[in-house]
């Protein structure tokens, strides 16, 4: 049984994407061609559902609609529907983009089309063609910067640069008592610093994790049923573990966009939740990021 | 009789810790919904942000594996 164990982790999906194309001074990963078949299906998909946009939506159309009023309307319960309008153009391509490409990732022949290395049989790609886009770290942690910087922009705008900075060591008590827990407010927004310094980090290998660890759980799976001789039952063992990862594509999309979008929302929160906010919770939001900053903290 | 164990027994612990947050949050979040359906959104965005940090805890321990 060890011996089983060993081969299973010897076997497993490479840690870093291989290169495809490389000549020197330009290389293109197996993950970047996956990268831009995903971010082509969404644009091609807009396009021609929004062909010809009619007032009472059916077909392509309907189902693009549905998708981006869906999600407008989650983050607008959480950011606001002002601050949603302002943001809305990354939170909702992340998700769409996250999603779409970690699906695409389950489709069969990805990942097990492509080029064999020499001197290595055929039970073995070493370059695929495909590979789950966000099975590659660079990808996970470039979203992941770009929201880190998004952050500071959109924190420093909203709230402005005192603003900010009351925000993070301000105190929160008026008075007297309010300058008495000033030096506690100060270690808190410390505390704070140190959270908002490792969100990158987290953002990105929990996504990472995820994604590489679901890729090498179904190889894994796969590996198992050839060592023990019943390669034949792989397909039935290997259905369970595809809805797994079929959640896990929906999950982890809404993850990283509701964790962004709640970052946002902690710092840029406004006191006027007016028009659109139809979920009737106007007057429960101060309690609403109570909650949600015990959260991110 | 004592076994030794060795290896990696950081991610052992933070597998089951993840497991437990992971389970405890979605065993409230079910009777949340169950007590207030019309609900069913806010506490589906707030348990999803909980299991996140939860689970988010086994990234950093499998990262952290000796080779």
């Amino acid at each position: 049984m060890t011996n089983l164990a060993l081969n299973i982790l010897a076997a497993g999906l490479p840690k870093n994407p291989p290169p495809i194309f490389d000549n020197g001074t330009v290389v293109f990963t197996n993950s970047m061609v996956a990268t831009w078949v995903g971010a082509a299906a969404i644009m091609v998909f807009a396009l021609v559902a929004m062909r010809e946009p009619r007032l009472i939506p059916s077909g392509a159309q309907n189902f693009a609609e549905w998708i981006v009023e869906g999600l407008a309307n989650l983050l607008a319960s959480i950011l606001g529907w002002e601050m949603m309008k302002k943001t809305f153009w990354y939170f909702g391509t992340v998700f769409l983009f996250i999603m779409s490409v970690n699906l695409f990732a389950l489709i069969p022949g990805v990942g097990s089309i492509g080029w064999v290395d020499a001197g290595h049989g055929f039970e073995h790609i070493s370059y695929p063609l495909f590979r789950g886009v966000n099975a590659d770290l660079n990808m996970t942690a470039a979203m992941s910067v770009v929201f880190f910087f998004m952050w500071f922009y959109w924190a420093f705008s909203s709230l402005g640069p005192v603003g900010f900075f009351t925000h993070l060591f301000g105190s929160r008590q008026p008075g007297v008592i309010g300058w008495l827990l000033f030096p506690i407010f100060i270690c808190v927004g410390l505390i704070e610093c140190v959270s908002i310094m490792f969100r990158p980090v987290s953002l990105s290998f929990r996504l990472y994790g995820n994604i590489f660890g679901g890729e090498n759980l179904l190889e894994a799976m796969y590996i198992v049923c050839t060592k023990m001789g019943v390669t034949f039952l792989a397909p039935f063992v290997l259905v369970p573990f595809y809805f797994f990862e079929l959640i896990v594509a929906f999950v982890q999309a809404l993850v990283f966009c509701l964790l962004t979008a709640a970052f946002t929302s902690t710092m840029c929160s406004h006191d006027d939740h007016g028009h659109g906010d139809d979920h009737g919770h106007g007057h429960d939001e101060a309690h609403g990021h109570g909650a949600k900053d015990a959260h991110a903290h | 009789m004592l076994a030794e164990v060795y290896g990696n027994v950081h991610v052992a612990a933070a597998a089951i810790g993840a497991g437990f947050g992971v389970a405890l949050v979605g065993a409230k979040a079910c009777e949340a919904v169950g007590r207030n359906p019309g609900a069913a959104t806010p506490i589906l965005v707030q348990s999803v942000l909980s299991m996140a940090f939860a689970e988010g805890l086994i990234f950093f321990a499998i990262f952290l594996v000796a080779k």
